[in-house]
C-alpha cells in the first residue's frame, strides 16, 4: 500500500485538520468556539488533545506504524472520549469517520485498487485497538470508584480488620500499585 | 413499487454524528442516559433528620421526582425571599452583560464542551426564571427577553448543572463585574433543597456532622481511639512517644481538623505530621471530642445549614476555655472559618487574638475570628527558626503544589504553603503560572461532588488540573502533588491516576513531619508513610559495609 500511503502522508496535515473538526463537531454546537480556536494546551486541554491526537495518529497511520505505536499515539484521545458522557458507539465513531474524511479530502482513490481496501482495514484495526483502550479506561473508572470508597475511611477499616492482611504489600505502602 | 431501502455507499458515509444545533433554552437534559455525570439523591431520612423542607425519596433517573404539588410556588417564594435577603444575589441576576470573560474559565466547560457549563450560562438557568417572574421585560416579552417558565425540565437542568459546579470561583476572578458564580450555585442548590431535591453525598455527611460532629459519623470514643492509634503509628515510625490531648479544659489552643485527616488515605500522614510538630514545640493544645470535623458540608447546601454545623466550633472553644483556635489543612473549612464564622456565630469575644506561644507573633489578621490556619502558624515557626529541620529527608520527593480553591482564591493563602515547602524540601517545582495561585484549576470534586457515582464527571472536570500536573511530571519528573485541602487529598489521587499516573498526593505537614528532627528520635530511615527514604537507607547500608570492613 506504499503508493497510497505516500500520497496520504503528503496530505496528512489537511486530513488531520479535517478529522479534528469532525471530532469537535461531536460536542454541543454552542460550546465549540473557544475549544476549536484556543491553541494553549494548558488552557484548552481538550482542544489540544483533539488537535495533537489527530496529527500524531494520522502521521503514524500513514507511515505504517506498528500497533504499539498507534496505541501510544491514540491513548490520550481515547482517555478523553471515555469520560465525555457518550455511549461507546458515539465515543469511538470518530475513528471510522476517518475513512470519510480521507475520501472527502483526497477523493475516491479508484486508481489505488486494493490499497483502498487495505487502508480501510488499517482504520478498522485502529478502531479495534481503540476499543481495547476504551474498555480499559472504563474499567479504570470503576476501579477508581472502589479505591476511593476504601481510601475514604481507610484507617477505620484497618482498625476494624476489614482490609487485607499484614504482609509485604502492606509494608510497601497504601497507595501504590493497582487500585 | 417501493424504493430499495438499502442505503447507498454515499448515504452511509453521511451519518451525522454531531448533536443537533438548538438554542440553550430548548435543550433539556437526558438524565437517565447521563449516568456518571450526576450524584445520587439522598435518602429522605437525612434531610428529615436535619429538619429540611419537603424531604422525600426520589431518584434523578426517574421521570417523576415526587415533588410537592405546589413546587413552583415554593421555589418562586424562595427566590423572592432570597432576592430580598441577599443583595448580592439580586445584583448577580441583574448585572451580567454576557461579555463571555468567564465562559472558558470553568474546568467543567473545558472538560465537557457543554455550553451550560460556562458560568454565564449556568447562571442564566436561574436568571431566565428570575426574569420571567421578577422583571417587567421578562413578563412582557418572555423568551425574547431571555425569560422562560419554571417547568420540570428547567428544574431538572438546575439539578444537573448546579451539581456540576464545584463553587471554585475561578470564573469570578475574570468577571469584570465580580459576579460570584459560587454564590449563584449556592442559591440554586438552596432553592432545589426547598422542594426536597438534594444529593446523598452532601445530605448524609451533613446529618452525620450534625449528629456526631463529623461527616462519617465517628463517635467521640472512636475518635479518641483513632488519636491513640495515630500516636502509636507515629512512635513506630519515629521512636518518639507523643501524647495527644483530647477534651482537656484550660488548654491554650483548640485544634480543629477535617475528619478525613484521622481516618482517610493519604490525609492520615499529614495528621501524623501535625502530631509530631505539636509535640516537638510543646504546644499546649487539645482536640475536642465533639468538634471533630472542620469541614462543613452545610456550605454546599444552604447558608442556614452551614451556620448550624459551624456553631459547634465556637461552642467547644468556649466549653474548653481555650484562648484561640488552630485550623488544620482544609479547603472549604477554611473559607467558612475565615469568611462566615464571625458573622454567623460570632463575635468570639470570649477568645483572644491568637499569639504563637513559641515565637510570640500576634496574628492580628485573625483578630475577628481568633482562628489561625496551620500553614500561617508553621510558616511563622520556621521564619523564627524554631524548628530543627533536615530537608534532605524529603529528597526522594519532587513536589509541585496545587493551590486548593478556597484557601487560595477565597482567602489568599498563597505564599505560606510555598514558604514552608521551600524550607522543608529541596525539590519544589511550580506548575505553569496560569494554572496556580488565584488562577488555580479546581480538582473537579469540591463542593460535595467528591462522590464516586459521578467519577466520570470528576475526571472531565479535573482535566485542566491534571493536565498541568502532567506537564511538570513530563518536564521535571515531579512525583508528588501537594495540597492543603482534605477534599483535594481525596479527589486528586483518582484524577491523577486516570490522566497522569505515577504521582502521589500529599499534605504539606506530611513533609514537615518528614523533615522535623525530633528529640529522642530513632534513625528514621522511613518517611511518615513508613516507606524507605532511599538515599538514607543507601547511606546506612554503606556505613554498615564500612564498619564491617
Amino acid at each position: 500500500m506504499s503508493e497510497l500511503l505516500a500520497h496520504l502522508h503528503a496530505r496528512r496535515e489537511a486530513i488531520a485538520a479535517a478529522w479534528q473538526k469532525r471530532m469537535m463537531a461531536t460536542l454541543p454546537h454552542a460550546g465549540q468556539g473557544f475549544l476549536a480556536t484556543s491553541r494553549d494546551p494548558l488552557m484548552n486541554p481538550m482542544g489540544a488533545t483533539f488537535r495533537t491526537g489527530a496529527s500524531r495518529v494520522t502521521e503514524a497511520l500513514f507511515s505504517g506504524a506498528s500497533r504499539e505505536e498507534l496505541e501510544r499515539r491514540i491513548d490520550d484521545l481515547i482517555h478523553l472520549r471515555a469520560v465525555q458522557g457518550l455511549p461507546p458507539s458515539q465515543a469511538l465513531a470518530f475513528i471510522p469517520e476517518l475513512k470519510n474524511v480521507i475520501r472527502e479530502e483526497v477523493g475516491e482513490l479508484v486508481s489505488c485498487g486494493n490499497d483502498q481496501a487495505e487502508l480501510d482495514r488499517a482504520i478498522d484495526e485502529l478502531l479495534y485497538l481503540s476499543f481495547d483502550i476504551y474498555v480499559r479506561c472504563r474499567e479504570q473508572i470503576f476501579a477508581l470508584r472502589v479505591r476511593s470508597m476504601r481510601d475514604r475511611s481507610y484507617k477505620l477499616m484497618e482498625r476494624a480488620g476489614l482490609l487485607w492482611e499484614e504482609g509485604p504489600e502492606r509494608e510497601s505502602g497504601m497507595n501504590r500499585g493497582e487500585p | 413499487m417501493a424504493e430499495d431501502p438499502t442505503p447507498t455507499r454515499e448515504e452511509l458515509s453521511r451519518v451525522e454524528y454531531a448533536p443537533p444545533a438548538k438554542t440553550w433554552m430548548d435543550t433539556g437534559v437526558d438524565i437517565p442516559n447521563r449516568r456518571g455525570n450526576w450524584c445520587y439523591a439522598s435518602d429522605a431520612k437525612h434531610p428529615e433528620y436535619l429538619g429540611q423542607p419537603n424531604a422525600h425519596d426520589w431518584a434523578p433517573q426517574n421521570e417523576d421526582w415526587n415533588l410537592p404539588e405546589n413546587w413552583q410556588r415554593i421555589i418562586l417564594d424562595g427566590m423572592k425571599e432570597r432576592l430580598e435577603k441577599y443583595r448580592s444575589f439580586r445584583l448577580f441576576m441583574d448585572i451580567c452583560v454576557r461579555c463571555g470573560a468567564c465562559a472558558d474559565k470553568c474546568h467543567f466547560y473545558l472538560g465537557t464542551g457543554d455550553p451550560k457549563n460556562m458560568p454565564v450560562l449556568r447562571a442564566e438557568l436561574l436568571r431566565s426564571v428570575y426574569k420571567r417572574y421578577f422583571t417587567k421585560a421578562g413578563r412582557m416579552f418572555g423568551k425574547l427577553a431571555g425569560a422562560r417558565d419554571l417547568t420540570i425540565d428547567v428544574l431538572k437542568e438546575w439539578y444537573y448543572y448546579f451539581y456540576q459546579c464545584t463553587e471554585c470561583r475561578r470564573c469570578s476572578v475574570f468577571c469584570p463585574y465580580g459576579i460570584d458564580t459560587a454564590d449563584v450555585t449556592m442559591i440554586g442548590r438552596e432553592l432545589l433543597n426547598l422542594v426536597g431535591i438534594n444529593i446523598g453525598w452532601i445530605m448524609e455527611p451533613a446529618a452525620n456532622c450534625y449528629r456526631t460532629g463529623n461527616h462519617l459519623g465517628v463517635r467521640p470514643n472512636t475518635f479518641k481511639d483513632n488519636l491513640d492509634f495515630a500516636a502509636e503509628d507515629l512512635e513506630d515510625i519515629t521512636g518518639v512517644h507523643v501524647d495527644v490531648p483530647i477534651d482537656r479544659k484550660g488548654a491554650e489552643v483548640l485544634v480543629v481538623v477535617p475528619s478525613a485527616d484521622y481516618f482517610a488515605n493519604p490525609h492520615y500522614f499529614t495528621f501524623l505530621g501535625y502530631l509530631a510538630l505539636f509535640h516537638e514545640i510543646g504546644l499546649d493544645y487539645t482536640f475536642s471530642p465533639f468538634a471533630t470535623e472542620g469541614g462543613n458540608f452545610g456550605l454546599f447546601l444552604s447558608h442556614d445549614m452551614m451556620k448550624r454545623l459551624n456553631a459547634k466550633i465556637y461552642f467547644e472553644a468556649r466549653r474548653l476555655g481555650v484562648k484561640w483556635i488552630l485550623g488544620a489543612e482544609c479547603g472549604h473549612m477554611w473559607r467558612v472559618l475565615h469568611q462566615y464564622m464571625d458573622t454567623m456565630n460570632g463575635p468570639a469575644d470570649f477568645l483572644e487574638t491568637p499569639k504563637s506561644p513559641v515565637t510570640g507573633t500576634v496574628f492580628t489578621n485573625a483578630k475577628a475570628t481568633s482562628t489561625v490556619h496551620i500553614t500561617e502558624f508553621t510558616a511563622d515557626l520556621i521564619r523564627h527558626d524554631k524548628l530543627d529541620l533536615d530537608k534532605s529527608r524529603n529528597d526522594h520527593l519532587k513536589v509541585t503544589f496545587h493551590d486548593s480553591c478556597n484557601p487560595a482564591r477565597a482567602v489568599g493563602l498563597l505564599d505560606e504553603p510555598r514558604y514552608i515547602m521551600k524550607k522543608v524540601l529541596n525539590n519544589f517545582i511550580e506548575m505553569p503560572e496560569n494554572t496556580i495561585r488565584e488562577q488555580t484549576f479546581c480538582c473537579g470534586g469540591g463542593s460535595g461532588l467528591g462522590s464516586d457515582e459521578n467519577m466520570e464527571a470528576r475526571m472531565r472536570g479535573g482535566l485542566p488540573r491534571a493536565n498541568a500536573v502532567k506537564y511538570v511530571k513530563d518536564e521535571y519528573g515531579v512525583n508528588t502533588l501537594a495540597c492543603i485541602c482534605a477534599i483535594d487529598k481525596a479527589v486528586l489521587p483518582p484524577l491523577i491516576d486516570y490522566w497522569v499516573g505515577g504521582v502521589e498526593v500529599a499534605g504539606i505537614h506530611e513533609f514537615v513531619g518528614n523533615a522535623l528532627m525530633m528529640k529522642g528520635q530513632n534513625e528514621r530511615l522511613t518517611d511518615l508513610r513508613n516507606e524507605p527514604i532511599p538515599h538514607l537507607q543507601k547511606r546506612e547500608a554503606e556505613e554498615e559495609v564500612k564498619s564491617d570492613a
